[in-house]
Protein backbone atom coordinates (compact mmCIF):
# COMPACT_ATOMS: atom_id res chain seq x y z
CA UNK A 1 0.00 0.00 0.00
CA UNK A 2 2.78 2.25 0.84
CA UNK A 3 3.83 2.02 -2.76
CA UNK A 4 0.76 2.95 -4.23
CA UNK A 5 0.64 6.03 -1.68
CA UNK A 6 3.97 7.17 -3.20
CA UNK A 7 3.16 6.64 -7.08
CA UNK A 8 0.23 8.90 -6.55
CA UNK A 9 2.04 11.86 -4.28
CA UNK A 10 4.92 11.59 -6.71
CA UNK A 11 2.62 11.70 -9.43
CA UNK A 12 1.28 14.57 -7.98
CA UNK A 13 4.55 16.67 -7.27
CA UNK A 14 5.89 15.65 -10.97
CA UNK A 15 3.43 17.15 -13.07
CA UNK A 16 4.12 20.74 -11.80
CA UNK A 17 7.89 19.99 -11.75
CA UNK A 18 8.44 18.30 -14.56
CA UNK A 19 8.12 20.98 -16.85
CA UNK A 20 10.30 23.40 -14.18
CA UNK A 21 12.91 20.54 -14.32
CA UNK A 22 13.27 20.40 -18.46
CA UNK A 23 13.29 24.16 -18.42
CA UNK A 24 16.02 24.32 -16.25
CA UNK A 25 17.93 22.19 -18.15
CA UNK A 26 17.11 23.65 -21.57
CA UNK A 27 17.52 27.07 -20.20
CA UNK A 28 21.71 25.86 -19.51
CA UNK A 29 21.68 24.51 -23.01
CA UNK A 30 20.94 27.59 -24.23
CA UNK A 31 22.45 29.97 -21.79
CA UNK A 32 25.85 27.82 -23.12
CA UNK A 33 25.88 29.38 -26.00
CA UNK A 34 24.48 32.88 -25.54
CA UNK A 35 26.54 33.48 -22.40
CA UNK A 36 29.57 34.29 -24.18
CA UNK A 37 27.66 36.91 -26.19
CA UNK A 38 27.16 38.71 -22.80
CA UNK A 39 31.17 40.12 -22.91
CA UNK A 40 31.01 41.23 -26.21
CA UNK A 41 30.24 44.64 -26.78
CA UNK A 42 26.17 45.13 -28.09
CA UNK A 43 26.73 46.10 -32.07
CA UNK A 44 22.96 44.98 -32.77
CA UNK A 45 21.69 47.36 -29.68
CA UNK A 46 18.61 46.00 -28.45
CA UNK A 47 19.09 42.53 -30.15
CA UNK A 48 21.69 41.57 -27.28
CA UNK A 49 19.25 41.76 -24.55
CA UNK A 50 17.26 38.66 -26.78
CA UNK A 51 20.42 36.79 -27.52
CA UNK A 52 22.43 36.78 -24.12
CA UNK A 53 20.78 39.18 -21.02
CA UNK A 54 17.01 37.73 -21.46
CA UNK A 55 18.04 33.66 -21.69
CA UNK A 56 20.37 34.63 -18.38
CA UNK A 57 17.50 36.45 -16.60
CA UNK A 58 14.71 33.51 -17.86
CA UNK A 59 17.92 30.98 -15.86
CA UNK A 60 18.18 32.75 -12.91
CA UNK A 61 14.39 33.57 -12.66
CA UNK A 62 13.82 29.50 -13.16
CA UNK A 63 15.97 28.81 -10.32
CA UNK A 64 13.96 30.69 -7.66
CA UNK A 65 11.12 29.17 -9.72
CA UNK A 66 11.71 26.06 -8.59
CA UNK A 67 12.80 27.00 -4.98
CA UNK A 68 9.58 28.59 -4.38
CA UNK A 69 7.57 25.52 -6.42
CA UNK A 70 8.85 22.86 -4.52
CA UNK A 71 8.74 24.44 -1.28
CA UNK A 72 4.81 25.79 -2.24
CA UNK A 73 4.00 21.88 -3.37
CA UNK A 74 5.45 20.45 -0.30
CA UNK A 75 2.94 22.80 1.84
CA UNK A 76 0.02 22.22 -0.59
CA UNK A 77 0.17 18.49 -0.77
CA UNK A 78 -0.53 18.25 3.13
CA UNK A 79 -3.16 20.95 3.05
CA UNK A 80 -4.57 20.34 0.11
CA UNK A 81 -4.40 16.47 0.32
CA UNK A 82 -4.95 15.66 3.44
CA UNK A 83 -6.68 18.80 5.17
CA UNK A 84 -8.79 20.06 2.65
CA UNK A 85 -11.27 18.04 0.63
CA UNK A 86 -8.79 15.39 -0.90
CA UNK A 87 -8.34 14.01 2.98
CA UNK A 88 -11.96 12.78 2.26
CA UNK A 89 -10.67 10.63 0.39
CA UNK A 90 -7.10 9.95 1.42
CA UNK A 91 -7.86 9.44 4.97
CA UNK A 92 -10.99 6.71 4.05
CA UNK A 93 -8.29 4.71 1.87
CA UNK A 94 -6.77 1.74 3.79
CA UNK A 95 -3.76 2.66 5.00
CA UNK A 96 -2.72 3.89 8.21
CA UNK A 97 -1.67 7.50 9.37
CA UNK A 98 1.94 7.09 9.35
CA UNK A 99 1.97 5.27 6.14
CA UNK A 100 0.38 8.25 4.97
CA UNK A 101 2.70 10.90 6.34
CA UNK A 102 6.09 8.91 5.27
CA UNK A 103 4.69 8.71 1.86
CA UNK A 104 4.34 12.39 1.65
CA UNK A 105 7.99 13.06 3.77
CA UNK A 106 9.61 10.18 1.32
CA UNK A 107 8.03 12.46 -1.80
CA UNK A 108 9.01 15.80 -0.31
CA UNK A 109 12.65 14.67 0.15
CA UNK A 110 13.20 13.23 -3.22
CA UNK A 111 12.45 16.00 -5.24
CA UNK A 112 14.33 18.21 -3.18
CA UNK A 113 16.84 15.65 -3.86
CA UNK A 114 15.87 16.08 -7.67
CA UNK A 115 15.85 19.71 -7.49
CA UNK A 116 19.28 20.01 -6.17
CA UNK A 117 20.52 17.20 -8.40
CA UNK A 118 18.87 19.72 -11.51
CA UNK A 119 20.97 22.53 -10.43
CA UNK A 120 24.16 20.55 -9.89
CA UNK A 121 23.49 19.10 -13.68
CA UNK A 122 22.54 22.47 -15.09
CA UNK A 123 25.75 23.65 -13.95
CA UNK A 124 27.70 20.67 -15.52
CA UNK A 125 25.89 21.68 -18.55
CA UNK A 126 26.73 24.81 -18.95
CA UNK A 127 30.31 23.74 -18.11
CA UNK A 128 30.60 21.49 -20.77
CA UNK A 129 29.12 23.65 -23.51
CA UNK A 130 31.13 27.00 -22.12
CA UNK A 131 34.70 25.32 -21.32
CA UNK A 132 34.07 22.63 -24.62
CA UNK A 133 37.35 20.37 -24.83
CA UNK A 134 38.66 21.93 -21.79
CA UNK A 135 36.04 21.36 -19.58
CA UNK A 136 35.85 17.84 -21.01
CA UNK A 137 39.73 17.10 -20.14
CA UNK A 138 39.82 18.53 -17.20
CA UNK A 139 37.26 15.82 -15.96
CA UNK A 140 39.35 12.70 -16.67
CA UNK A 141 42.51 15.12 -14.99
CA UNK A 142 40.57 16.11 -12.04
CA UNK A 143 39.69 12.21 -11.53
CA UNK A 144 43.06 10.97 -11.95
CA UNK A 145 44.10 13.85 -9.26
CA UNK A 146 41.80 12.05 -7.18
CA UNK A 147 42.80 8.89 -7.23
CA UNK A 148 46.65 10.06 -6.67
CA UNK A 149 45.77 12.12 -3.54
CA UNK A 150 43.77 8.75 -2.55
CA UNK A 151 47.11 6.37 -2.97
CA UNK A 152 49.08 9.16 -1.00
CA UNK A 153 46.77 9.56 1.93
CA UNK A 154 44.69 6.64 1.66
CA UNK A 155 43.13 7.13 5.60
CA UNK A 156 42.77 11.07 5.34
CA UNK A 157 40.98 10.07 1.68
CA UNK A 158 38.72 7.33 3.46
CA UNK A 159 38.24 10.32 6.37
CA UNK A 160 36.63 12.67 3.30
CA UNK A 161 35.01 10.09 1.53
CA UNK A 162 33.01 9.02 4.91
CA UNK A 163 32.64 13.02 5.86
CA UNK A 164 31.01 13.59 2.22
CA UNK A 165 28.30 10.37 2.94
CA UNK A 166 27.86 11.98 6.46
CA UNK A 167 26.87 15.23 4.93
CA UNK A 168 24.28 13.26 2.58
CA UNK A 169 22.90 11.96 5.15
CA UNK A 170 22.88 14.97 7.12
CA UNK A 171 21.32 16.77 4.01
CA UNK A 172 18.99 13.59 3.93
CA UNK A 173 17.79 13.90 7.62
CA UNK A 174 17.23 18.03 7.02
CA UNK A 175 15.41 17.60 4.37
CA UNK A 176 12.69 15.40 6.08
CA UNK A 177 13.33 17.99 8.70
CA UNK A 178 11.95 20.70 6.40
CA UNK A 179 9.00 18.98 5.50
CA UNK A 180 8.15 17.66 8.99
CA UNK A 181 8.59 21.21 10.35
CA UNK A 182 5.93 22.13 7.78
CA UNK A 183 3.58 19.50 8.43
CA UNK A 184 3.47 19.58 12.07
CA UNK A 185 2.91 23.93 11.91
CA UNK A 186 -0.44 22.61 9.86
CA UNK A 187 -0.97 20.22 11.55
CA UNK A 188 -1.10 22.11 14.82
CA UNK A 189 -3.07 25.01 12.52
CA UNK A 190 -6.36 22.41 12.36
CA UNK A 191 -6.53 22.41 15.77
CA UNK A 192 -7.86 25.83 15.56
CA UNK A 193 -11.17 25.86 14.63
CA UNK A 194 -11.29 29.46 12.54
CA UNK A 195 -7.68 30.41 12.39
CA UNK A 196 -5.98 27.34 10.87
CA UNK A 197 -3.85 29.30 8.73
CA UNK A 198 -2.58 31.88 10.93
CA UNK A 199 -2.16 29.36 13.46
CA UNK A 200 -0.11 27.08 11.35
CA UNK A 201 2.47 30.17 10.34
CA UNK A 202 2.64 30.84 14.31
CA UNK A 203 3.21 27.24 14.88
CA UNK A 204 5.83 26.80 12.30
CA UNK A 205 7.68 29.84 14.16
CA UNK A 206 7.01 28.65 17.65
CA UNK A 207 7.81 25.04 17.03
CA UNK A 208 11.42 25.61 15.76
CA UNK A 209 12.36 27.61 19.40
CA UNK A 210 10.16 25.22 21.42
CA UNK A 211 11.71 22.17 19.89
CA UNK A 212 14.87 22.68 19.46
CA UNK A 213 15.13 24.01 22.96
CA UNK A 214 13.67 20.47 23.97
CA UNK A 215 16.69 18.66 21.99
CA UNK A 216 19.45 21.55 23.75
CA UNK A 217 17.66 20.06 27.00
CA UNK A 218 17.70 16.80 26.41
CA UNK A 219 21.48 16.72 25.02
CA UNK A 220 22.69 18.91 27.96
CA UNK A 221 20.64 15.73 30.82
CA UNK A 222 22.49 13.44 28.20
CA UNK A 223 25.82 14.58 28.90
CA UNK A 224 25.32 16.75 32.57
CA UNK A 225 25.07 20.01 30.88
CA UNK A 226 28.74 19.96 29.02
CA UNK A 227 29.51 19.09 25.50
CA UNK A 228 31.82 15.74 25.53
CA UNK A 229 35.18 16.01 24.49
CA UNK A 230 35.07 14.46 21.28
CA UNK A 231 32.78 17.35 20.19
CA UNK A 232 36.29 19.22 19.71
CA UNK A 233 37.90 19.46 16.60
CA UNK A 234 41.35 19.50 15.57
CA UNK A 235 41.74 16.87 13.42
CA UNK A 236 40.10 16.35 9.91
CA UNK A 237 38.90 12.90 11.52
CA UNK A 238 37.35 15.09 14.15
CA UNK A 239 34.71 16.23 12.08
CA UNK A 240 33.55 12.39 11.73
CA UNK A 241 31.62 12.28 15.44
CA UNK A 242 30.41 16.02 15.18
CA UNK A 243 28.40 15.08 11.91
CA UNK A 244 27.28 12.13 13.51
CA UNK A 245 26.23 13.72 16.61
CA UNK A 246 24.46 16.40 13.94
CA UNK A 247 22.64 13.65 12.08
CA UNK A 248 21.30 12.13 15.75
CA UNK A 249 19.75 15.91 17.06
CA UNK A 250 18.64 16.69 13.42
CA UNK A 251 17.09 12.85 13.42
CA UNK A 252 15.33 12.97 17.06
CA UNK A 253 13.78 16.54 15.57
CA UNK A 254 12.27 14.64 13.10
CA UNK A 255 11.14 12.47 15.24
CA UNK A 256 9.12 14.94 17.29
CA UNK A 257 7.30 16.98 14.52
CA UNK A 258 6.15 13.60 12.95
CA UNK A 259 4.94 12.63 16.50
CA UNK A 260 3.45 15.61 17.03
CA UNK A 261 1.90 15.68 13.38
CA UNK A 262 0.63 11.22 14.15
CA UNK A 263 -0.86 12.39 16.74
CA UNK A 264 -2.69 15.14 15.53
CA UNK A 265 -4.54 13.45 12.58
CA UNK A 266 -4.78 10.16 14.40
CA UNK A 267 -6.71 11.59 17.62
CA UNK A 268 -7.30 15.64 16.67
CA UNK A 269 -8.51 14.35 13.20
CA UNK A 270 -11.70 16.92 12.43
CA UNK A 271 -12.57 17.31 9.04
CA UNK A 272 -15.45 19.88 9.12
CA UNK B 1 -22.24 -9.49 16.44
CA UNK B 2 -23.69 -5.95 14.83
CA UNK B 3 -21.95 -4.44 12.17
CA UNK B 4 -21.71 -0.97 13.60
CA UNK B 5 -22.29 0.06 17.26
CA UNK B 6 -21.73 3.41 18.31
CA UNK B 7 -22.08 4.13 22.36
CA UNK B 8 -22.37 7.70 23.70
CA UNK B 9 -20.83 9.42 20.73
CA UNK B 10 -20.88 13.32 21.74
CA UNK B 11 -19.39 15.90 19.72
CA UNK B 12 -19.46 19.39 19.94
CA UNK B 13 -17.63 22.75 17.85
CA UNK B 14 -17.59 25.31 19.79
CA UNK B 15 -20.86 25.77 21.73
CA UNK B 16 -22.82 23.75 19.00
CA UNK B 17 -23.52 20.47 20.16
CA UNK B 18 -23.48 18.51 17.04
CA UNK B 19 -23.75 14.95 18.79
CA UNK B 20 -25.03 14.07 22.49
CA UNK B 21 -25.15 11.01 23.42
CA UNK B 22 -26.03 8.92 20.42
CA UNK B 23 -26.50 5.56 20.61
CA UNK B 24 -26.82 3.06 17.45
CA UNK B 25 -26.71 -0.09 16.46
CA UNK B 26 -27.02 -1.23 12.86
CA UNK B 27 -27.22 -5.15 11.37
CA UNK B 28 -25.78 -6.57 8.00
CA UNK B 29 -28.07 -7.24 4.55
CA UNK B 30 -30.14 -4.34 5.47
CA UNK B 31 -31.08 -0.67 4.14
CA UNK B 32 -31.29 2.18 6.45
CA UNK B 33 -31.82 5.54 6.09
CA UNK B 34 -30.23 8.21 8.61
CA UNK B 35 -33.08 11.01 8.51
CA UNK B 36 -33.10 14.35 10.42
CA UNK B 37 -33.09 17.94 9.49
CA UNK B 38 -30.00 20.41 8.70
CA UNK B 39 -27.61 20.56 11.66
CA UNK B 40 -29.37 17.44 13.54
CA UNK B 41 -25.73 15.56 13.46
CA UNK B 42 -26.43 13.00 10.84
CA UNK B 43 -22.82 14.21 8.75
CA UNK B 44 -20.82 14.61 12.41
CA UNK B 45 -22.11 10.95 12.60
CA UNK B 46 -21.20 9.63 9.24
CA UNK B 47 -17.88 11.34 9.36
CA UNK B 48 -17.13 9.42 12.55
CA UNK B 49 -18.15 6.25 11.54
CA UNK B 50 -15.07 7.36 8.74
CA UNK B 51 -12.19 8.13 10.64
CA UNK B 52 -12.83 12.01 9.84
CA UNK B 53 -13.67 13.46 12.88
CA UNK B 54 -13.25 12.41 16.48
CA UNK B 55 -15.55 12.17 18.63
CA UNK B 56 -15.39 14.21 22.43
CA UNK B 57 -16.20 11.09 23.92
CA UNK B 58 -18.20 7.67 23.17
CA UNK B 59 -17.08 5.04 21.39
CA UNK B 60 -17.74 3.63 17.83
CA UNK B 61 -17.44 0.87 15.74
CA UNK B 62 -17.79 -1.42 12.54
CA UNK B 63 -17.25 -4.80 12.71
CA UNK B 64 -16.07 -4.35 16.45
CA UNK B 65 -12.98 -2.54 15.08
CA UNK B 66 -13.06 1.31 16.02
CA UNK B 67 -12.25 2.95 12.62
CA UNK B 68 -9.10 2.12 11.46
CA UNK B 69 -7.07 0.44 8.15
CA UNK B 70 -9.48 -2.60 8.52
CA UNK B 71 -12.74 -0.40 8.86
CA UNK B 72 -12.00 1.64 5.45
CA UNK B 73 -11.81 -1.71 3.45
CA UNK B 74 -14.82 -2.85 4.55
CA UNK B 75 -16.71 0.77 4.18
CA UNK B 76 -17.79 2.95 1.14
CA UNK B 77 -18.59 6.29 1.82
CA UNK B 78 -20.07 8.93 -0.61
CA UNK B 79 -19.20 12.14 1.25
CA UNK B 80 -21.23 15.35 1.11
CA UNK B 81 -18.80 17.24 -1.24
CA UNK B 82 -15.97 15.88 -4.12
CA UNK B 83 -13.03 14.85 -3.00
CA UNK B 84 -11.20 14.89 -6.40
CA UNK B 85 -7.82 16.61 -7.28
CA UNK B 86 -9.22 17.86 -10.36
CA UNK B 87 -5.83 17.58 -12.20
CA UNK B 88 -6.59 13.68 -12.75
CA UNK B 89 -9.09 12.02 -14.90
CA UNK B 90 -12.10 9.67 -14.21
CA UNK B 91 -9.65 6.73 -15.64
CA UNK B 92 -7.03 7.94 -12.73
CA UNK B 93 -9.97 7.70 -10.05
CA UNK B 94 -10.36 4.53 -11.09
CA UNK B 95 -6.64 3.33 -11.19
CA UNK B 96 -6.73 4.88 -7.29
CA UNK B 97 -10.16 2.82 -6.41
CA UNK B 98 -8.69 -0.44 -8.27
CA UNK B 99 -4.98 0.21 -6.16
CA UNK B 100 -6.33 0.59 -2.46
CA UNK B 101 -9.36 -1.02 -2.41
CA UNK B 102 -9.32 -4.80 -2.94
CA UNK B 103 -13.19 -4.97 -3.21
CA UNK B 104 -13.29 -2.72 -5.60
CA UNK B 105 -14.21 -4.22 -9.25
CA UNK B 106 -12.99 -2.77 -12.47
CA UNK B 107 -15.38 -4.33 -15.00
CA UNK B 108 -18.18 -3.05 -12.73
CA UNK B 109 -17.17 0.12 -12.99
CA UNK B 110 -16.71 0.60 -16.53
CA UNK B 111 -19.92 -0.82 -17.18
CA UNK B 112 -21.12 2.08 -14.38
CA UNK B 113 -19.37 4.64 -16.59
CA UNK B 114 -21.61 3.55 -19.76
CA UNK B 115 -24.93 3.52 -17.79
CA UNK B 116 -23.97 7.29 -16.24
CA UNK B 117 -22.27 8.36 -19.54
CA UNK B 118 -19.27 9.08 -17.76
CA UNK B 119 -15.74 9.50 -20.45
CA UNK B 120 -13.28 7.34 -18.37
CA UNK B 121 -10.49 9.96 -20.39
CA UNK B 122 -12.44 13.15 -18.87
CA UNK B 123 -10.52 15.64 -16.86
CA UNK B 124 -12.46 15.87 -13.48
CA UNK B 125 -11.57 19.50 -13.94
CA UNK B 126 -13.83 20.13 -16.82
CA UNK B 127 -16.94 17.93 -15.17
CA UNK B 128 -20.31 19.49 -13.83
CA UNK B 129 -20.75 19.48 -10.55
CA UNK B 130 -23.65 16.68 -11.31
CA UNK B 131 -21.17 14.81 -13.59
CA UNK B 132 -18.55 15.15 -10.21
CA UNK B 133 -21.71 13.43 -8.64
CA UNK B 134 -22.07 10.56 -10.68
CA UNK B 135 -18.44 10.10 -10.90
CA UNK B 136 -18.35 9.80 -6.84
CA UNK B 137 -21.38 7.21 -7.33
CA UNK B 138 -19.92 5.18 -9.89
CA UNK B 139 -16.47 5.04 -8.15
CA UNK B 140 -18.28 4.05 -4.03
CA UNK B 141 -21.38 1.83 -6.05
CA UNK B 142 -18.48 -0.33 -7.77
CA UNK B 143 -16.67 -1.50 -4.16
CA UNK B 144 -18.24 -4.99 -3.28
CA UNK B 145 -18.21 -3.18 0.52
CA UNK B 146 -19.90 -4.21 3.53
CA UNK B 147 -21.13 -0.83 4.53
CA UNK B 148 -22.27 1.76 1.97
CA UNK B 149 -22.41 5.02 4.02
CA UNK B 150 -23.90 7.57 1.28
CA UNK B 151 -24.18 10.84 2.51
CA UNK B 152 -27.08 12.88 1.22
CA UNK B 153 -26.67 11.11 -2.21
CA UNK B 154 -29.75 12.71 -3.48
CA UNK B 155 -29.55 16.52 -2.14
CA UNK B 156 -29.02 19.02 -4.64
CA UNK B 157 -30.25 17.27 -7.25
CA UNK B 158 -33.57 17.17 -9.69
CA UNK B 159 -36.53 14.60 -9.06
CA UNK B 160 -35.65 12.69 -11.53
CA UNK B 161 -32.39 12.39 -11.25
CA UNK B 162 -33.06 11.20 -7.37
CA UNK B 163 -34.96 8.03 -8.83
CA UNK B 164 -31.57 7.38 -11.27
CA UNK B 165 -29.16 7.63 -8.50
CA UNK B 166 -31.52 5.68 -6.14
CA UNK B 167 -31.97 2.81 -8.83
CA UNK B 168 -28.24 3.09 -9.19
CA UNK B 169 -27.34 2.71 -5.63
CA UNK B 170 -30.03 -0.48 -5.61
CA UNK B 171 -28.59 -2.52 -8.70
CA UNK B 172 -25.40 -2.31 -7.60
CA UNK B 173 -24.53 -2.74 -3.86
CA UNK B 174 -23.62 -5.85 -2.35
CA UNK B 175 -26.46 -7.21 -1.06
CA UNK B 176 -25.09 -9.10 1.80
CA UNK B 177 -23.69 -5.72 3.12
CA UNK B 178 -25.93 -2.54 4.58
CA UNK B 179 -26.38 0.69 2.97
CA UNK B 180 -26.55 3.37 5.37
CA UNK B 181 -28.19 6.26 3.93
CA UNK B 182 -28.74 9.97 4.86
CA UNK B 183 -31.03 12.05 3.77
CA UNK B 184 -34.14 14.61 4.20
CA UNK B 185 -35.70 13.65 1.13
CA UNK B 186 -37.65 10.84 2.91
CA UNK B 187 -40.39 10.15 0.74
CA UNK B 188 -38.12 9.59 -1.98
CA UNK B 189 -36.36 6.89 -0.50
CA UNK B 190 -39.17 5.12 2.13
CA UNK B 191 -39.81 2.47 -0.06
CA UNK B 192 -36.92 1.09 0.13
CA UNK B 193 -35.65 0.86 3.65
CA UNK B 194 -35.69 -1.68 5.89
CA UNK B 195 -35.50 0.40 9.05
CA UNK B 196 -35.19 4.77 9.81
CA UNK B 197 -32.84 6.09 12.19
CA UNK B 198 -34.19 9.38 12.99
CA UNK B 199 -31.82 11.90 15.04
CA UNK B 200 -32.39 15.31 16.32
CA UNK B 201 -30.24 17.55 17.84
CA UNK B 202 -27.75 15.29 17.73
CA UNK B 203 -29.64 12.10 19.55
CA UNK B 204 -31.21 9.02 18.27
CA UNK B 205 -34.55 9.73 18.81
CA UNK B 206 -36.07 6.71 17.09
CA UNK B 207 -34.86 3.64 15.10
CA UNK B 208 -37.54 1.52 13.75
CA UNK B 209 -38.22 -1.47 11.35
CA UNK B 210 -39.59 0.64 8.68
CA UNK B 211 -42.65 -2.24 7.70
CA UNK B 212 -43.21 -2.15 11.44
CA UNK B 213 -43.46 1.78 12.03
CA UNK B 214 -45.57 2.15 9.06
CA UNK B 215 -48.21 -0.21 10.80
CA UNK B 216 -48.01 0.92 14.29
CA UNK B 217 -48.69 4.93 13.16
CA UNK B 218 -51.11 4.61 9.80
CA UNK B 219 -48.75 6.58 8.27
CA UNK B 220 -45.96 6.95 5.56
CA UNK B 221 -42.51 7.45 7.02
CA UNK B 222 -42.41 10.99 5.50
CA UNK B 223 -45.33 11.64 7.00
CA UNK B 224 -43.81 10.42 10.55
CA UNK B 225 -40.88 12.27 9.81
CA UNK B 226 -43.07 15.49 9.13
CA UNK B 227 -44.90 14.86 12.39
CA UNK B 228 -41.67 14.83 14.28
CA UNK B 229 -39.67 17.60 13.00
CA UNK B 230 -42.57 19.76 12.49
CA UNK B 231 -41.24 22.18 15.28
CA UNK B 232 -37.93 21.97 14.29
CA UNK B 233 -38.87 22.92 10.46
CA UNK B 234 -40.94 26.16 11.94
CA UNK B 235 -38.13 27.10 14.07
CA UNK B 236 -35.79 26.73 10.80
CA UNK B 237 -38.18 28.98 8.51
Amino acid sequence: MFGKLLKYDFRSYFKTLLPIWGAILLLSVINGFTLPRLELPSVEGSNAFFTSVLPLMLFVTSFIVMAVTTLVLIIQRFFHGLLSNEGYLMFTLPVSRSQLIGSKVFVSVMVQLISAAVVLFSMLILGVILGRDSFLQFIPTAFSKVFEIFREYPNESWTVILIGMEIFVLALVSMAGNALHLYAAMALGHLSKKQKVAVSVLAWVGLNTVVSNVVIRLISLLFGGSFPDWLHMEELKDALPILLFAILASALLDAIYWAITEWILQRKLNLE
Amino acid sequence: MNLVECHGLSKTYGSIRALDNAELALESGRIIGLAGPNGSGKTTLIKILNGLICPDSGSAAIDGHEPDKYTRSIVSYLPDRDYFADWMKIRDMMDIFSDFYADFDRAKAEELCKTLELNPDMRIKTLSKGTREKMQLMLVMSRKARLYVLDEPLAGVDPAAREFILRTILTNYNENGSVFISTHLISDVEQVLDEVVFLKEGRVVLHRNADDLREETGRSIDECFRDMFRYDAWKEN
